[in-house]
C-alpha cells in the first residue's frame, strides 16, 4: 500500500480548514443580514401597529366619540360617516358645552380635519 | 530518549542526527543515530520512492535472530555483514569469511523497532504534521459545526418575518410600510401643532378675557376671529411663536390667519 505523505495530509487538511473558515464567514455575514431585516422588520411592526392603533383604527375612532358624545350629554347631536370620514353637527349649543366638547375631542387621539366653531354650534369633520 | 544524544556527543558529532533507542534487558538499552539525510540518499540512489516505503527498521535489530555461537556472519545480496563485539558491520569485500549465512531478506520476519523518515520538509517532522492536521481537522469539523447551526438559523428566519408581518398587519414590502408609518408620523406632528396652536390662541383668550367669534379650521389652516380686541396686542402675541398669514379688522371684528 503506497504511504500518502504526512506534508499532503496537512495541506489537505489546512485546504479542508479554510474551506470551512469561508463557509462560516459567509454564513455569519448571511445571518448577521438576515438579524437586522429580522430586528428592522420588529422595529417597523411595533411601530407601524402603534400608529395604526392609535390613528387609523375605525372601531376605536367611532366608539371614543360615541363615548364623548354619550359623556357630554348634548342632544340634537348630528353624527353620520362616510368612506373616509365621521361629521359632528351640534346646533344650539352654549359656549360653555362647546368648550368642554371639544377639550374632550382635542384630548383624544382623534385626526380633525375640519373644525368650525361659533357663537352656538359647532362643525367637525374627523377622519377615520 | 533524551539522554542519547549526550551519550553520542562524545563520540560522533551528532548535528542533524536522530535517535532511537530498543530496550534489550533489564536497565539495558541499544541506541542508534542515525542521519535521515543519508538514508533518504540510499533510498534515492536505490531508484525507489520513499513513499513505497512502509518501515525502516535496523539491520542491528533485524538479523540478531541468525546470530548463534558457530557463525555471526552473514550473506546478503553478495554483501557480507557479521556481529564483530555485538555490532553489526558490513565485511569489506576484500577480507575472505568462510561459510558465512545466507539470508533472504525476504523471508526476514521483521520487528516492531521502526523508524519514520521524514522526507517532505526539514523544518516539521512527521508526528508534528499529523499532529497538526487532526487540530486542524477538528477545528474544521467545530467550523463546519457551526455553519450547519447558522445555516439552520438563517433558513428560519424568514418564515419569522413573514410571522411579524402577519400578527401586525403589516404591508407585504417594508417600503410600503415604511411609507405609510411616515404618513403617520406626519399626521401626527401635524394634529399635534394643531392642538397646540389652539391651545396658544384659547391662552390669550382666557388671559385677556376676549371674545372668541368663530374658529374655523380646514385644509392646514385655521381662521379665528375675535371681538373687540387690540389688534397690535394680539398680533404681537401670535408673533411671538407662530407665522401670521393675514390679519385684518372690520368694524371691531379682527380675523387672523394661521397655518400649520
Amino acid at each position: 500500500m503506497k504511504k500518502i505523505d504526512p506534508i499532503i495530509i496537512l495541506l489537505i487538511s489546512l485546504a479542508l480548514l479554510l474551506f470551512s473558515l469561508f463557509l462560516l464567514k459567509q454564513s455569519t455575514i448571511e445571518l448577521k443580514s438576515q438579524n437586522d431585516i429580522l430586528k428592522e422588520t420588529k422595529i417597523l411592526a411595533n411601530e407601524y401597529s402603534t400608529l395604526k392603533n392609535r390613528w387609523n383604527n375605525k372601531k376605536k375612532i367611532i366608539s371614543t366619540i360615541e363615548k364623548i358624545i354619550k359623556q357630554s350629554r348634548l342632544k340634537d347631536i348630528d353624527m353620520r360617516t362616510n368612506k373616509k370620514n365621521i361629521i359632528i353637527d351640534i346646533q344650539k349649543i352654549s359656549t360653555r358645552d362647546i368648550d368642554r366638547f371639544v377639550n374632550k375631542i382635542l384630548n383624544a387621539n382623534l385626526i380633525i380635519l375640519k373644525l368650525n366653531i361659533k357663537k352656538d354650534s359647532l362643525y367637525l369633520e374627523i377622519g377615520k | 530518549m533524551n539522554v542519547l544524544p549526550n551519550l553520542f556527543e562524545e563520540f560522533i558529532d551528532i548535528e542533524n542526527l536522530k535517535f532511537y533507542a530498543k530496550k534489550i534487558d533489564e536497565n539495558r538499552y541499544l541506541g542508534f543515530a542515525y542521519d535521515e539525510l543519508k538514508i533518504l540518499d540510499s533510498i534515492k540512489n536505490a531508484n525507489l520512492n520513499i513513499n513505497q516505503i512502509r518501515n525502516i527498521h535496523f539491520g542491528q535489530i533485524e538479523l540478531e535472530y541468525f546470530k548463534d555461537d558457530q557463525n555471526s556472519f552473514f550473506i546478503i545480496e553478495d554483501q557480507i555483514f557479521g556481529y564483530i563485539d555485538d555490532i553489526l558491520v558490513k565485511i569489506p569485500s576484500s577480507i575472505n569469511i568462510e561459510n558465512p549465512t545466507k539470508i533472504e531478506l525476504d523471508k526476514i520476519e521483521l520487528s516492531k523497532d521502526t523508524i519514520a523518515i521524514n522526507s517532505s520538509s526539514k523544518y516539521i517532522d512527521n508526528k508534528t504534521a499529523y499532529t497538526i492536521s487532526i487540530i486542524f481537522i477538528l477545528l474544521a469539523l467545530l467550523n463546519f459545526g457551526k455553519y450547519i447551526a447558522n445555516i439552520s438559523v438563517i433558513d428560519k428566519t424568514p418564515i419569522q418575518i413573514e410571522k411579524i408581518k402577519t400578527d401586525s398587519k403589516m404591508l407585504s414590502t417594508s417600503l410600503q410600510t415604511k411609507s405609510v408609518i411616515k404618513r403617520f408620523k406626519k399626521l401626527y406632528k401635524k394634529q399635534i401643532k394643531l392642538r397646540e396652536l389652539l391651545e396658544y390662541i384659547l391662552l390669550y383668550k382666557q388671559h385677556n378675557k376676549a371674545t372668541l367669534y368663530s374658529i374655523d379650521y380646514k385644509n392646514n389652516k385655521f381662521i379665528f376671529k375675535f371681538k373687540d380686541i387690540s389688534t397690535k396686542k394680539i398680533k404681537r402675541y401670535i408673533k411671538k411663536k407662530y407665522k401670521i398669514d393675514s390679519i385684518s379688522q372690520k368694524d371691531n371684528i379682527v380675523t387672523i390667519g394661521l397655518s400649520i
